[in-house]
């Protein structure tokens, strides 16, 4: 389906279209919105509502993109309100309303969406490699214990780090160095 | 929002930049510390790796949940459409709509005739203002006013529309033999309109309940009605339609007609304007024609002429009376505006006749009564009518 198609039957209120959004979009908002509220645990509640708001407004979005930012843009307003119902905060209100930096929150919402972009990218290698991956990279294991852990031969771990190294070239390649070393001790 | 180097930085990652881009990210960096600072986090395999171990959201279809059951009704809407019947419902729908617009005017116009002004001053108490409640198969209940505009669905498929003022079933061809009940109950003060799955249609009355099931199935459509009801039942000869109250049925092939039969009134009046019903009450049973009013009292059960007008004037919006006795007056004030009516000392004779606006205010009606000569004090939720 591409993005019209998923609008449209998104518009026309099919479950599958909203789903498809909501799986779109969820990771990264709950992300955000814990790091720019006080109480984490209150972020998927918050995350729900932003989604049944955007189901009562479903008819003025044209794209992605707009949904996305309206998304990023509820949460943000929800967590200022929260920052408004707080005592403390209220009594200063007034002098800091000019000196809120959104600067933070826009910076949450790069992050975010590098972060899922990353992830994304990951999801899409070979099954294989993702594993190889995610046990060598994010879990630091050596060659040997992903070979172990995965009962694949030390060979196979190697030219699938390679794979996935040009799936994330730059993140990667700082590790690459110490894989190559890696590989030859192995050798 | 700009998500532009968001987008600029997953490239990067992705070693798909070109110089000019990679300007871009470094004069951002530039910009200021915290820019450098995430740029640094996000380029930092151990620090990406951390952030995205956990990336998925464990609950998340918990949270879909949550959000379809305060969204999507439970049955996708595509399928709905793809139904002839679902055609013909959205081509009703104007009609229905059509009929609603004139019950809103007729309101108007009756409050046009009182003091429009005196009316907006006043709004209802709503603490004391009960809600329309319906009782789904499984027992639990839905608060209608709380759910107003949102489609509910039972477990048998049906798929049940709620504007705030009415309720409306879908049909469904779902063929499980069971059948599924509903029961709405209609709290005093206020009066809902329902569709039922074959499009009958059913006015309910202040103070009153009616239990049905969501699909008719079978040789019979049987509904269960305590207090007063208008309906117009939608023509299906090979499935009589059914009104219970009590002892009382009145059975139907397709007409309109009004029954009530709330607990404290002695007699149950089943009122024809439209078709014909047979109304029995166990042991003996009469045919009415249009205009005739059927009156169940214990074993007993007459015929009388009726004012039909009057007695089906509440689902327009108005008190019609017609010589009508003080208690048979009080009982309606009591249900409309959820109050107690109590009498010290012999009850007046005083017949009324004439038509009130069901929107007046309590303490207005109460000054037209007093008007007429009754003596009687309002105080709270209690009515007190006092022999002269």
């Amino acid at each position: 389906m591409d993005e019209n198609q998923l609008i449209i039957h998104f518009q026309a209120g099919e479950e599958k279209a909203f789903k498809h959004i909501f799986n779109m979009f969820n990771n990264r908002l709950v992300f955000f919105t814990k790091g720019i509220v006080e109480d984490p645990d209150s972020a998927e509640d918050l995350v729900q509502d932003a989604f049944v708001k955007l189901w009562d407004k479903r008819l003025n979005f044209k794209d992605l993109t707009s949904i996305k930012a309206f998304l990023y843009i509820s949460l943000k307003n929800v967590s200022r309100n929260a920052y408004k119902h707080d005592k403390v905060t209220q009594k200063y209100r007034s002098q800091l309303e000019e000196a809120i930096d959104d600067n933070p929150i826009f910076l949450k919402i790069v992050e975010a969406e590098v972060l899922e972009e990353v992830s994304k990218a990951i999801k899409e290698l070979p099954e294989g490699c993702r594993n190889v991956i995610n046990l060598s990279y994010f879990e630091g294991l050596s060659n040997q214990e992903v070979a172990d852990q995965l009962n694949i031969s030390i060979n196979t771990v190697k030219t699938q780090k390679m794979r996935g190294l040009r799936a994330l070239r730059n993140l990667l390649k700082e590790m690459a160095p110490a894989l190559i070393i890696l590989i030859s001790k192995l050798n | 929002m700009d998500f532009h180097i968001a987008d600029l930085i997953t490239k990067y990652l992705k070693g798909e930049t070109t110089p000019s881009e990679i300007d871009e990210i470094q004069a951002w960096c530039k910009q200021n510390e915290s820019n450098q600072l995430l740029f640094n986090q996000l380029t930092d395999v151990n620090y990406v790796g951390k952030q995205i171990k956990h990336w998925e959201i464990a609950n998340s279809n918990q949270m879909w949940g949550k959000i379809k059951a305060q969204t999507l009704p439970e049955i996708p809407t595509r399928n709905l459409f793809t139904k002839r019947w679902a055609w013909a419902a959205a081509l009703l729908l104007p009609l229905f709509i059509v009929g609603a617009l004139l019950v809103y005017k007729a309101n108007r116009n009756a409050l046009n005739e009182v003091q429009m002004a005196q009316l907006r001053t006043k709004k209802a108490n709503p603490s004391t203002y009960n809600q329309v409640q319906l009782i789904l198969n499984d027992g639990s209940v839905v608060d209608l006013s709380k759910s107003a505009n949102k489609k509910l669905s039972e477990n048998d498929g049906t798929v049940i529309e709620n504007d705030s003022s009415t309720l409306v079933y879908g049909k469904n061809e779902n063929k499980n033999t069971a059948l599924t009940y509903n029961t709405i109950v209609i709290p005093r003060k206020t009066q809902y309109q329902l569709v039922l799955a074959d499009g009958t249609k059913a006015w309910l009355n202040a103070g009153s309940s009616l239990r049905f099931p969501t699909q008719f199935k079978g040789a019979d459509r049987v509904v269960y009605l305590e207090g007063e009801a208008y309906f117009e039942v939608a023509k299906n000869a090979k499935m009589p339609f059914k009104v219970i109250s009590g002892s009382t049925s009145v059975e139907v092939l397709g007409t309109h007609f009004n029954v009530m039969a709330y607990p404290n009134e002695k007699v149950i009046k089943t009122t024809l304007l439209e078709g014909s019903v047979n109304v029995s009450n166990g042991s003996s049973s009469k045919i009415l024609v249009p205009g005739e009013q059927a009156q169940i009292s214990g074993e007993q059960l007459k015929v009388i002429k009726a004012n039909t007008d009057q007695i089906v004037a509440w689902k327009n919006g108005l008190f019609a009376f017609n010589d009508t006795d003080l208690p048979t007056v009080m009982r309606q004030v009591e249900r409309w505006y959820d109050v107690d009516v109590s009498y010290d000392g012999k009850v007046p004779t005083t017949k009324l006749t004439g038509e009130i606006p069901r929107k007046v205010k309590l303490e207005e009606l109460v000054n037209m009564l007093k008007y007429k000569g009754i003596n009687l004090s309002l105080d709270s939720k209690t009515i007190t009518i006092k022999a002269k």
